[in-house]
């Protein structure tokens, strides 16, 4: 419903991913295409998470590590390249994070916030995703909108986010369905109508 | 539980917030045959977990990561060694061929068992996949890429070596029709386009073909894949991509 045409970097990488995946000297190239095409957003996501620049870029190496070792996992009928690497990413930063301990997580999500981001080479089109993302985030109630981000940006699950809200177990398991619900619906909404 | 309770929880599921007694009867869920729309709930759930994560403004990182991939990766220790992948049937037939030429070796007498290993070799020369390895590996290749004419949809990348008269043509989101081929075409000038072999699914959602190389001896204007009933046809009649090498 949401998949996107891949941009055309990321579409050089998967192909040239694929021979790479057959053993291929060439294969050198794929993972340059695709640092190239996604390493920015692998990083993005590895900062926002982890939000220290040393352990994020550890990430990033991992993540392409990761992809250039099993290559043969990727399957172009489920998601882009680009997906794939920024799932690995979350995955590997929230390890990193849970590695931490859950009172140091705490205690920096609320002490730090993610340095500002350099200007970056992010085409129209991304931008304008982007953006579609940030507003629909922006139309969830404060709390549905908190309980997607402890989820998605710290890993913590219903009970962990009970936890760390206050609020009683059945209430966040309702606010994080909803949220999904609404922000599945209105990214499909504004992109049927984009 | 059951395909609705599934549902009310997809997103959660997708997002790893369920704790460890909510998910495993979800994992063994899903591990059933039938379902009333839970893969597609977990997808979409999935894809708005993607959007959220790809909707933060890329942050270039050091220099230092890219170089750090480089070694860690050994790209400049030379060529890879190669994987084995389950969707590449050829791979894994080749694996079965060599044990089996090993496993007969010692019965065999030298020269024999040179034969079946130039046979094996042969075999994997003529894998267009292979081709498409070896390919990326020469510095003389380029990337061109194929893209849907008007109407239709779909994109392709073509690795081009007019020195060694090669040119192999992959894709990742052309569907297998049954019935049908995905037929590949030269195009030179004003000339007719010349028939110049097929797409092959190969797994995963790509499929992967090979130009014809005794049409490469003079460079082409263009390539061309068209959808075609199976066996191909003479000229095309239903154009998808078309990617120029000149100009």
């Amino acid at each position: 419903m949401y998949r996107r045409e891949m941009s055309t970097a990321a579409f050089l990488a998967l192909v040239l991913l694929a021979a790479a995946a057959l053993g291929a000297a060439g294969g050198a190239r794929a993972l340059r295409e695709l640092y190239r095409g996604a390493g920015g957003k692998v990083m993005a996501v590895a900062l926002r998470i982890l939000r220290d620049r040393g352990d994020a870029e550890d990430v990033v190496q991992e993540v392409f590590l990761e992809m250039w070792r099993r290559a043969e996992r990727y399957d172009a009928r489920r998601a882009s390249l680009e997906t794939w690497a920024v799932v690995i990413a979350r995955s590997r930063a929230i390890d990193r994070l849970r590695a931490r301990g859950s009172a140091t997580r705490a205690a920096e999500a609320h002490a730090r916030e993610p340095a500002p981001e350099p200007p970056t080479l992010e085409a129209g089109e991304a931008l304008q995703e982007r953006e579609r993302v940030h507003r629909a985030l922006a139309t969830l109630p404060t709390e549905q909108r908190e309980a997607i981000e402890l989820a998605c940006w710290e890993g913590l699950t219903h009970s962990e986010i009970s936890a760390r809200t206050g609020q009683p177990l059945g209430t966040v398991k309702t606010r994080l369905r909803l949220a999904m619900a609404k922000l599945q619906d209105r990214l499909s909404e504004r992109r049927s109508a984009g | 539980m059951t395909c609705e309770d599934f549902r009310e929880v997809a997103g959660a599921y997708a997002l790893g917030a369920l704790d460890p007694d909510e998910r495993a009867p979800c994992d063994a869920h899903l591990a059933e045959p039938t379902h009333q729309g839970c893969p597609e709930a977990l997808d979409q759930a999935r894809a708005v977990l993607a959007a959220i994560l790809s909707s933060l403004p890329p942050v270039r990182p050091d220099e230092a990561v890219w170089r750090a991939v480089e070694v860690r990766a050994g790209i400049d220790a030379g060529p890879r060694r190669p994987v084995s992948i389950g969707w590449i049937g050829w791979a894994a037939a080749a694996a079965a061929s060599v044990l089996l030429v090993l496993w007969q070796g010692a019965r065999l007498d030298a020269q024999r068992l040179r034969e079946a290993e130039g046979r094996l070799e042969a075999e994997r020369a003529r894998s267009p996949e292979r081709e498409l390895a070896a390919l990326l590996g020469e510095p003389a290749s380029r990337v061109v890429l194929l893209s849907a004419v008007p109407g239709r949809s779909g994109r392709a990348a073509a690795v081009v070596n007019l020195a060694m008269r090669r040119a192999v043509i992959v894709t990742a989101n052309l569907e297998d029709r049954p019935g049908k081929d995905w037929q590949l075409w030269v195009l030179r000038g004003t000339n007719p386009p010349v028939p110049a072999g097929f797409l092959r699914f190969v797994g995963a959602g790509v499929a992967v073909g090979e130009v014809d190389p005794s049409l490469l001896g003079a460079a082409p204007d263009a390539l061309a894949v068209s959808l075609e009933p199976a066996g191909g046809s003479p000229a095309p009649t239903e154009v998808h991509l078309v990617g120029k090498l000149s100009g």
